[in-house]
């Protein structure tokens, strides 16, 4: 480059420069598409805790079924159906689970006091438009 | 060039120091829900890396008043002190220390709040999956064991008058729990969290972002999550009560589970639903859970006569009522109906 007259070198080291800062955009548009698709895909999971201890997470936009707990100890089928998570089947005395029916909404919780088991919905998206922080009744 | 460097260093170093101080501060949001006091529990809040370690002993607590307070568990306190031989009983200083807030709750509501309702609330039994009205003569009978001015409280001791007397501390327990969890958050340099015991809900500070917390009060007989308003709170309590948490209907008439100890029957109210705002979780659920019991006349009378309590009151009719302490703002009636 030692032989090119000054101006030209200028110029030249303008377009790398315009390439860079090109290449720094297009990378920039990438990884935030990435992220935001990653992000979509995690959208709303519900989390499934026995006794304080996490069996599964289910993603909603998944349709699936898990059974928690066995026979003896007492056993609660989960069903992720059409966007919602639900208790199909429980063995508990009270079957509040069952007739919680379907949740959706982040922070929303079916509980089933016998079995020691409670499903929470998460949602990112949700939490972040939400318009209360929690609930008194 | 030689400056250039020196800038570079200089401004890097800068740089550094900032991030580290910045990811020292950087504080994390610890949540957990949990089955404890019969109901859903979640806790919230922010802390540095020792959070894991704050919310393990936040479950040891809660785990520790269950022991105490469960009217059900065998192994408890409470059981124990239910099922008694001797008719004086030695007793840890939280029981005491309930059973005082209790017996100073039962004067003010003239008796209609009262921990020794035991008796009548397992012959309604709510709970059940198919509750029922009892037989005329049984609720007159369970009703003639309810009486907490036989319980009395000598030192670290509690004398029964009587040996049929059984304590209920299921509607302070969790006040007293969300309090002391509040006191060891902060004890522990927490700033900012939403601890919720089924409800009944206590806030420490504010926000992360410095706003007040929003709570949604739940619409009295409408679905899980309708709020009929919202209240903001900062380092305050909201607790409710409401007649339609626990009820069945028999006959067109509703029946509720806040029990007239003189009567036996549901009490006679025409609020739907009581949320008390106030510093004390404590007391919120003994203020709310007497003013249900009251009626919305002696309900407004004794809220104006607490320091530094207000409530939202849902009637019967639809209307809506905030009370506060006289010269804090009065009593403002907003007409029902008023749906989003």
């Amino acid at each position: 480059m030692a032989g090119l007259p000054i101006r030209q070198e200028v110029k030249m080291n303008k377009r790398r420069n315009m390439v860079i800062l090109m290449c720094i955009i297009l990378a920039g548009i990438v990884c935030g598409t990435l992220a935001r698709l990653s992000s979509e895909r995690e959208g709303t999971w519900a989390v499934v805790e026995v006794d304080g201890n996490e069996q599964a997470r289910l993603y909603l936009d998944q349709d699936t079924e898990i059974r928690v707990g066995d026979e003896k100890q007492g056993y609660n089928v989960v069903r992720v159906r059409d966007g919602k998570v639900f208790v199909s089947e429980a063995d508990c005395p009270d079957q509040i689970c069952v007739r919680e029916g379907g949740k959706s909404k982040n922070n929303e919780v079916i509980a089933c006091l016998p079995h020691k088991m409670i499903i929470t919905v998460h949602s990112e998206a949700e939490e972040a438009g939400q318009k209360t922080d929690a609930y008194t009744w | 060039m030689r400056i250039h460097v020196r800038k570079y260093a200089a401004l890097f170093t800068l740089a550094l120091l900032l991030s580290g101080c910045a990811g020292r501060t950087e504080l994390q949001k610890y949540e957990k829900q949990m089955l404890y006091f019969d109901t859903v529990i979640s806790i919230s809040f922010y802390a540095g890396e020792n959070g894991d370690r704050l919310m393990e002993h936040c479950v040891q607590m809660c785990s520790g008043y269950e022991k105490i307070f469960s009217r059900t568990d065998g192994a408890s306190e409470l059981y124990a002190v239910n099922h008694r031989t001797e008719q004086k009983v030695k007793v840890s200083p939280e029981i005491a220390e309930l059973v005082t807030a209790g017996l100073e709750y039962y004067e003010k509501s003239a008796g209609r709040f009262d921990i020794t309702v035991a008796p009548l609330s397992d012959l309604w039994d709510f709970k059940s999956e198919t509750p029922s009205v009892p037989a005329d003569e049984e609720v007159k009978e369970a009703a003639a064991a309810v009486d907490a001015s036989k319980v009395h409280l000598e030192g670290d001791r509690l004398v029964f008058d009587s040996e049929q007397t059984m304590l209920d501390l299921g509607a302070l327990a969790k006040g007293y729990a969300a309090d002391r969890l509040k006191e060891y958050l902060e004890s522990e340099g927490v700033r900012s969290g939403l601890i919720d015991l089924g409800g009944n809900i206590l806030t420490i500070g504010t926000r992360p972002d410095g706003e007040k917390w929003r709570i949604g009060i739940q619409k009295p007989f409408a679905g899980r999550g309708e709020t009929a308003e919202v209240v903001e709170i900062a380092d305050q309590t909201v607790v409710s009560s409401g007649t339609y948490e626990r009820y069945f209907e028999k006959d067109g008439k509703l029946y509720h589970h806040i029990l007239d100890p003189d009567t036996g029957y549901p009490a006679d109210t025409d609020i739907q639903s009581i949320s008390v705002i106030c510093d004390s979780s404590l007391m919120g659920d003994a203020v709310s859970t007497t003013c249900l019991a009251l009626g919305s006349q002696k309900a407004e009378e004794l809220i104006r006569g607490l320091e530094g309590v207000r409530a939202v009151m849902i009637l019967e009719d639809g209307e809506t009522i905030h009370v506060e302490k006289d010269g804090d703002g009065g009593t403002a009636h907003t007409a029902g109906s008023e749906d989003e």
